[in-house]
């Protein structure tokens, strides 16, 4: 599946005190994270996307009702946090992940929306030089910026790492990780994850198989992984996401 | 100085205007604030942002009133319409002959989804456009519950433009549904335009700010002098003082004189004046030096309440009583012309202009003095909303000051500002000369403060963690370290500057400034 330029765009920007800029700003640089996304993950949100801004964090509405309704707290010409906030909504559409349901892997699952956000960043900041969104002026020269802000985010996580990631999941094998542990441990798959689909960018397309695994049906995460391997199997790869990420994080 | 001038800050206002225009819905709006302050430019920057969105819907209209007489007011109307290539959607130009069909216009204009602007509109308060209230009135009261477009109205005039759409005998009375008061911009853009504009450093940050406030008008002014000494601090302030204010062709030299005969009467500028030279002053040192003036503190309540010209400083945790208050300027310009620059510019009438910059210095220092204390406020408060973790504060940060009976045990202390949930309250001492921090200023802030201690507001804060902060505008790196290891907090413009840059967002996209920017002549 590909996205280009001329593909509708599912994306809706509500009217609000969005700051100094226009609507359709908003609306490019929204556009250029969806693209990134949907051709990495291979796959297509079943509805509309409505974004509205509210002050706080960002979060989506999650309802049984369609369009998908998600709230930035981006505003003003902060393009780069519009992409990290939005990219981060946008893979829990297309991962299928309820933010609101509590279960033992939810960490996995917002490592992978976080991933997927900082990688949106690094992507946008390369097609901004060659394919800078009309509506936002000064795209182009904007583009560096992008990277920087990813970078910085990662280098957080960096600077907030504890001394060993077994730990941390140990921790979780004794029940749910939450709390500062649970966002420490976020923060280290997270980069983890970066830099395994930054060397193989095809492995995004295995996320998108996460929405058909039921975490409540696995009892542990080896099993998790397991069915998630099953999902996203395809015979045209040797590897695939589940299987590289069990091995990552050295569960066995 | 070659920075191309740019729309600057607002982003709130210019978001709020722009979330309400996008409604669809009609509206009547209103955009107030001082002479200078960017009205016009907010409202022709939402209109260019608007048309980005609505490129081929977007029909935006602006005329601006002028009070010489109804035929060439009805005129130039006329000709606004044209040049805005909406004659058909008015009615045809030509049928607009009377106040009345200008009213009739404004509503055609409106109901084709036209957002309509009329600048100036405090001009209707008397003279030949004195009936148009009553008219516009009628037609408003039509286009209520419309689709699409919009009518608002720009008035620099406070008083006037409060007596023209809230005072409960105004024809307007109750019909503003979206209503804007434009304040100075924050120290944030402050900072940004100082930065690009060539006052990169933290004294000339200050002076700027001493002469003109947080007025766009003005900065944009400043930012386009090609005459300036780019040079040491003295030879550069002379310079600025002498380009804005001083010479014949200054573009500012008659500019406190327009502010204050258009908002005001003679007996406010003598109760203005008064204030200005006695810096900050109480009610009855005030009364004292206008003996001549018996209704004085009738004149003061209104420079305070409808005027807000004065300041009006409460002391902490105190009683509301005016009785313990001290007046201050509140406009950062007004303080400047009328402590200095009116006389400045009264003597350079025979003596050469930059003999009197030159003289100008020293008091412009003190106005630096009251002005810095203001800046370290207002950048203390803007730095904890913004969510720097420098000092968050529960309260609005103040200064203290004991009654004037207590003259034996005085209590001077620049800043008190605190917080409730962390228990913390940080005391203040701003100095526009970091040298003046010395031995001695340093003990006699701690014994202010000890008094303050003991005062019954100061009780509360005998427990809490106590930060004593030094305040100038830059700090030599030696003095900083000295005092910070003798556990000083020291904070300088640079700090600040930094503070409200840093907000982690990241970095801010380019915007794309209305050129066409025009405004009061």
């Amino acid at each position: 599946m590909t996205v280009t330029d001329q593909s509708p765009s599912p994306i809706v920007v509500l009217n609000a005190n969005w700051g100094a800029t226009s609507l359709s700003a908003i609306h490019g640089v929204l556009t250029s994270v969806f693209e990134v996304l949907v051709n990495a993950l291979d796959k297509h949100p079943p509805a509309l996307i409505e974004v509205g801004h509210c002050p706080g964090e960002h979060f989506l509405a999650v309802n049984h009702t369609r369009p998908y309704r998600m709230y930035l707290s981006a505003w003003n010409r902060y393009w780069s946090k519009y992409a990290y906030q939005f990219g981060n909504l946008l893979s829990r559409i297309l991962t299928g992940f309820d933010p609101h349901q509590e279960h033992p892997y939810k960490w996995l699952e917002d490592s992978v929306c976080e991933a997927a956000s900082l990688y949106a960043l690094h992507s946008i900041s390369r097609t901004w030089v060659e394919r800078p969104p009309p509506a936002v002026y000064r795209a182009k020269e904007f583009a560096p910026s992008h990277a920087a802000y990813a970078t910085c985010i990662e280098r957080e996580y960096a600077r907030e790492a504890p001394p060993a990631i077994e730990q941390s999941l140990r921790q979780r094998r004794e029940g749910l990780v939450s709390g500062q542990r649970r966002s420490e441990l976020v923060g280290i798959v997270t980069c983890d994850l970066l830099e395994l689909f930054r060397n193989a960018p095809e492995l995004w397309q295995d996320c998108g198989a996460l929405a058909s695994c039921d975490p409540q049906q696995n009892e542990t995460l080896e099993e998790y992984l397991d069915a998630w391997s099953r999902a996203a199997r395809s015979p045209r790869r040797a590897m695939c996401a589940p299987d590289l990420i069990r091995e990552r994080l050295r569960l066995y | 100085m070659d920075t191309k001038w740019r729309f600057y800050g607002r982003e709130a206002e210019l978001g709020a205007l722009l979330a309400r225009m996008r409604r669809k819905q009609w509206f009547f709006g209103a955009v107030r604030g001082r002479r200078r302050i960017g009205k016009t430019a907010l409202l022709q920057q939402a209109l260019a942002t608007l048309a980005q969105d609505e490129s081929t819907k977007l029909k935006p209209f602006y005329t601006q009133f002028v009070a010489e007489n109804t035929d060439s007011a009805i005129q130039r109307f006329r000709i606004a319409v044209d040049e805005a290539g909406l004659a058909a959607v008015a009615g045809g130009s030509s049928s607009i002959t009377s106040l009345p069909d200008m009213a009739v216009a404004i509503r055609k204009l409106c109901l084709g989804g036209v957002f309509v602007v009329i600048d100036e509109f405090q001009r209707c308060l008397r003279g030949p456009l004195e009936p148009f209230p009553a008219l516009l009135q009628q037609e408003v009261d039509r286009l209520q519950n419309t689709q699409g477009g919009g009518l608002i109205v720009l008035g620099s005039v406070q008083t006037e433009m409060e007596f023209l759409l809230a005072d409960q005998r105004a024809p307007l009375f109750g019909r503003v549904d979206y209503s804007l008061d434009l304040p100075p911009w924050d120290l944030r853009t402050i900072f940004e335009v100082c930065a690009e504009h060539g006052a990169t450093d933290a004294h000339r940050c200050l002076t700027l700010y001493t002469l003109m406030g947080g007025v766009p008008k003005y900065w944009k002014i400043f930012a386009e002098l090609t005459n300036v000494v780019d040079d040491i601090w003295p030879r550069w302030a002379a310079s600025v003082c002498n380009s804005l204010f001083l010479r014949e062709e200054s573009p500012l030299r008659e500019e406190g004189a327009r502010l204050l005969d258009r908002e005001l009467r003679q007996n406010y500028i003598s109760v203005l004046s008064t204030v200005a030279r006695l810096g900050t002053c109480t009610g009855p040192e005030l009364r004292g030096a206008l003996q001549h003036l018996p209704s004085a503190s009738n004149y003061l309540r209104s420079l305070v309440k409808d005027l807000r010209l004065v300041e009006m400083q409460m002391p902490i945790l105190g009683s509301a009583s005016p009785r313990r208050a001290r007046y201050r300027i509140a406009d950062p310009f007004l303080s400047a012309w009328l402590g200095a620059i009116e006389t400045a510019c009264v003597q350079a009438r025979i003596t050469p202009s930059d003999q009197v910059a030159t003289k100008l210095l020293p008091r412009l220092q003190s106005l630096e003095g009251m002005a810095f204390e203001r800046m370290v406020r207002q950048a203390t408060e803007e730095a904890s909303r913004y969510g720097c973790d420098d000092f968050p504060v529960s309260q609005l940060v103040h200064g203290y000051w004991n009654k004037p009976v207590s003259r034996a045990a005085p209590i001077e202390i620049d800043l008190v500002a605190w917080n409730d949930h962390t228990k913390s309250v940080r005391f203040g001492s701003c100095k526009r000369n970091a040298a003046k921090h010395d031995g001695a200023a340093r003990r006699s802030f701690r014994l202010h403060v000890e008094r303050f201690l003991e005062t019954r507001e100061g009780r509360r804060f005998r427990e809490w963690n106590q930060e004593f902060a030094l305040f100038a505008p830059r700090f030599p790196v030696d003095q900083r370290r000295r005092l910070e290891s003798d556990g000083w907090v020291c904070r300088d413009l640079t700090d600040f500057r930094a503070m409200l840059g840093r907000n982690g967002n990241g970095a801010t996209g380019a915007f794309q400034s209305c050129t066409q920017v025009r405004g009061e002549p």
